[in-house]
């Protein structure tokens, strides 16, 4: 003969039931929420690029490198870049480097062209630029950036690298993301 | 007693209960799907490119630009037609678009505004073209940078994409991806691909003076050039014959020292045989000498035509040119100041100073070739050190004064702003011009040092057409009553306690750059400034909504 519940056992039965299907949608919206608040560092969301504009050179002869980024979400807008680069220091001299304001950027507050060893990765010197833009989020730029232009003359004949640190703490990438 | 549901009444509720709950996760779920299948569009096997893909442009130059597939693939695939609808920056103009052969069989292209439409296709019957991995052209779009394009970034956008693949029988699969759009970029100045300067850089004259016009390609092979140059022929004649280098040997144009000294121009249009080697590395250009013919204390330019001139390299490429003019003085006259294109905008002049005595700045703001409509300078200083020793005068050609504080004023507050813009009469300043002039007097007691620094975060510069000049400053170093010249020194305080003010900006960025070694400017508490301090700093600066 079939035993039927009473009101106690089924509101208790109602309640786990809510927890277990509400617990799921609960976590889901909390963790939204945290996602919903800008994040500033933009981590995983650029991509640097380089365009030289000769990969065939002699010794003595210059190569210029374009540095510009790639945010990989058309919502993000970026406020401020700090990168480095890398060169072969035994086949490349760094000439200089020159950031590109354009209308993006208003300010350079750092750049270092000296040309200093890069003690994480022996063998490599490199140059440093930060970039930012001090306006309002909707003024701020998203897409593919322009950083800026680095010329190297070619100190022997032979393959070098130009490259960014294999350690990506080096670089920073902050703004406004949904 | 309480009345008690049976098992149908249960399972009833329970499966009335379950499809309340699960209803929104269904329809977030199905939400989702509906967007993926939005996105996805084509299989995602056939590339669509530009090329170039990468291209830093100058005002006035046309590009001819080459769109093309390639396939991603591993198989086989064959195309019947392709299309391509693009969003183009109204930093161009669009000149012309068409489909290339063999896609120009049943070609169609539109021009709608910035919208480019092409729809490139085999004629009916001929043989699909397999796909390879190196890219097959189907139109080709040519454009040109507006006069009046500002310097950054001029995207172009596909808005959609199809690539038609031949032989599925029933079926006309598009395998297209949703393109790879370029990146172009207008140049501003200082970041051309070729930079011709003078050597040296100034001169005097009487007496004749010897010059060097040098071409820096930056690593690029130079094939041919055209270079114009103008002149005041009231103040200053060719004094003999232009003598281009031999490195481009074929001389296609030069101006005689008579022509040019009757119309005040001179044009030299050199290329390279097929015998020479292309220079890439920096060359003189070609060598001539001036003579003064006015009478009289005088300045004036020898300047570059940039309208007029075009350099090509090797590859075919037309490469933006940078310019530096040669500043002449005539009979004794005082050159102005011209810090290299591309440095910094907003400085003092000089940039150092010992007081006592009481002695005079200048603000100098270096437009480049910008006319300069509109300036707002701001400046700070210890006003228990220094003071203005008189009301700050301004240059007469940018003749409003919207805003100058007193002397009084600023040095109560330790800090003066200056606004002054062009009236309609006045003639705009370009190059490097003086904004401003002040006296500075020494206040401190003792040997000391100190610092007289621009707000950059509060400063902005506007040329004739509304662009905004980027911003670099350099900051006066004083030494006062026989001390050295002043190094950074820490703040006392904490300018931080006010995130959202422009002295905790100068302070994020004298502890980013190393100056500082303290941590006021550690926004996030991190045990580091870096860039997430700056973003913080910003947000405060310009709260989102505003």
């Amino acid at each position: 003969m079939q035993q039927p519940i009473t009101k106690k056992q089924l509101y208790s039965l109602l309640l786990i039931l809510g927890i277990v299907l509400f617990l799921p949608i609960i976590i889901f919206f909390l963790g939204k929420r945290q996602d919903i608040r800008p994040r500033a560092l933009l981590a995983g969301q650029a991509n640097f690029l380089l365009d030289a504009d000769t990969t065939n050179v002699q010794a003595g002869q210059n190569i210029n490198v374009l540095v510009s980024m790639a945010l990989t979400d058309a919502s993000v807008k970026v406020s401020g870049v700090d990168f480095t680069l890398l060169y072969d220091s035994s086949r490349l001299k760094l000439n200089n480097v020159s950031a590109n304001l354009g209308s993006i950027w208003t300010e350079t507050p750092l750049v270092d062209a000296e040309g200093k060893d890069y003690s994480q990765e022996p063998g490599f010197k490199f140059a440093r630029v930060a970039l930012v833009a001090n306006k309002n989020t909707g003024s701020l730029t998203g897409g593919t950036v322009s950083l800026a232009n680095i010329s190297f003359q070619a100190l022997t004949n032979g393959d070098a690298t130009i490259k960014f640190p294999d350690d990506n703490s080096q670089m920073q990438v902050v703004g406004i993301a949904p | 007693m309480g009345k008690s549901l049976t098992r149908k009444q249960r399972w009833t509720l329970l499966a009335i209960i379950g499809v309340v709950l699960l209803l929104p996760l269904a329809i977030y779920l199905a939400l989702n799907n509906s967007e993926l299948r939005k996105l996805a569009q084509g299989s995602n096997e056939v590339g669509i490119k530009f090329s170039p893909a990468q291209a830093s442009l100058s005002a006035g130059q046309t590009l001819d630009a080459t769109v093309s597939m390639y396939k991603i693939s591993s198989r086989t695939i064959a195309v019947s037609g392709t299309q391509s609808v693009l969003e183009v920056s109204d930093k161009f103009t669009i000149n012309s678009a068409a489909c290339q052969a063999p896609f120009d069989g049943v070609p169609f292209s539109k021009i709608n505004g910035q919208q480019v439409t092409i729809i490139c296709a085999i004629l009916p019957g001929a043989a699909p073209v397999t796909l390879a991995t190196a890219a097959i052209p189907f139109a080709k779009i040519n454009l040109t940078v507006k006069s009046t394009a500002v310097a950054g970034t001029a995207p172009i956008t596909y808005t959609s994409t199809r690539v038609t693949e031949a032989g599925v029988s029933g079926q006309a699969p598009d395998v297209s991806t949703a393109g790879d759009p370029p990146s172009f970029e207008i140049a501003a100045i200082g970041t051309e691909d070729v930079y011709l300067n003078f050597s040296p850089s100034q001169i005097s004259l009487p007496p004749d003076s010897p010059l060097t016009l040098k071409v820096d390609p930056k690593g690029k092979a130079i094939a041919f050039a055209r270079v114009v140059l103008t002149f005041d022929k009231s103040k200053v004649n060719l004094a003999g014959e232009i003598t281009p280098t031999n490195q481009l040997s074929t001389v296609v144009e030069k101006t005689t020292m008579a022509n040019a000294n009757a119309n005040g121009q001179a044009v030299i249009v050199i290329a390279a045989s097929p015998t020479d080697t292309q220079p890439s590395s920096p060359f003189d250009f070609a060598t001539f000498s001036l003579k003064a013919v006015a009478s009289g204390q005088a300045t004036t330019n020898l300047d570059f035509l940039s309208a007029d001139m075009q350099i090509v390299e090797g590859s075919g490429s037309v490469l933006t040119v940078g310019t530096d003019p040669l500043a002449i003085s005539l009979n004794g006259g005082t050159l102005p100041t011209v810090p290299p294109i591309g440095d910094q905008t907003v400085f003092f002049e000089p940039s150092t100073g010992s007081l006592p005595p009481d002695a005079s700045f200048k603000i100098m703001v270096n437009g480049g070739s910008q006319n300069i409509a509109f300036g707002r300078v701001v400046f700070t200083f210890d006003q228990s050190k220094v003071n203005l020793a008189s009301e700050i005068t301004t240059n007469p050609n940018l003749s409003t004064v919207v805003e100058k504080t007193t002397m009084a004023n600023a040095n109560s507050q330790g800090k003066a702003t200056i606004v002054i813009a062009a009236s309609p009469t006045d003639s705009q300043p370009s190059g490097a011009f003086e904004f401003a002039n002040l006296v500075f007097s020494s206040v401190a007691s003792g040997q000391d040092s100190t610092n007289v620094s621009f707000l950059t975060s509060d400063m902005q510069f506007v040329d004739g057409t509304g662009a905004a000049l980027p911003l670099s400053a350099g900051s006066l170093s004083l030494g006062l009553n026989g001390g050295s010249v002043a190094t950074p020194t820490q703040p006392a305080g904490n300018p931080c306690t006010d995130i959202a003010s422009d002295t905790c900006y100068e302070q994020w960025k004298a502890e980013f750059g190393g100056i500082y070694n303290t941590l006021y400017a550690d926004l996030d508490d991190s045990g580091q400034v870096d860039m997430v301090d700056y973003e913080v700093w910003r947000r405060a600066k310009f709260p989102i909504g505003i």
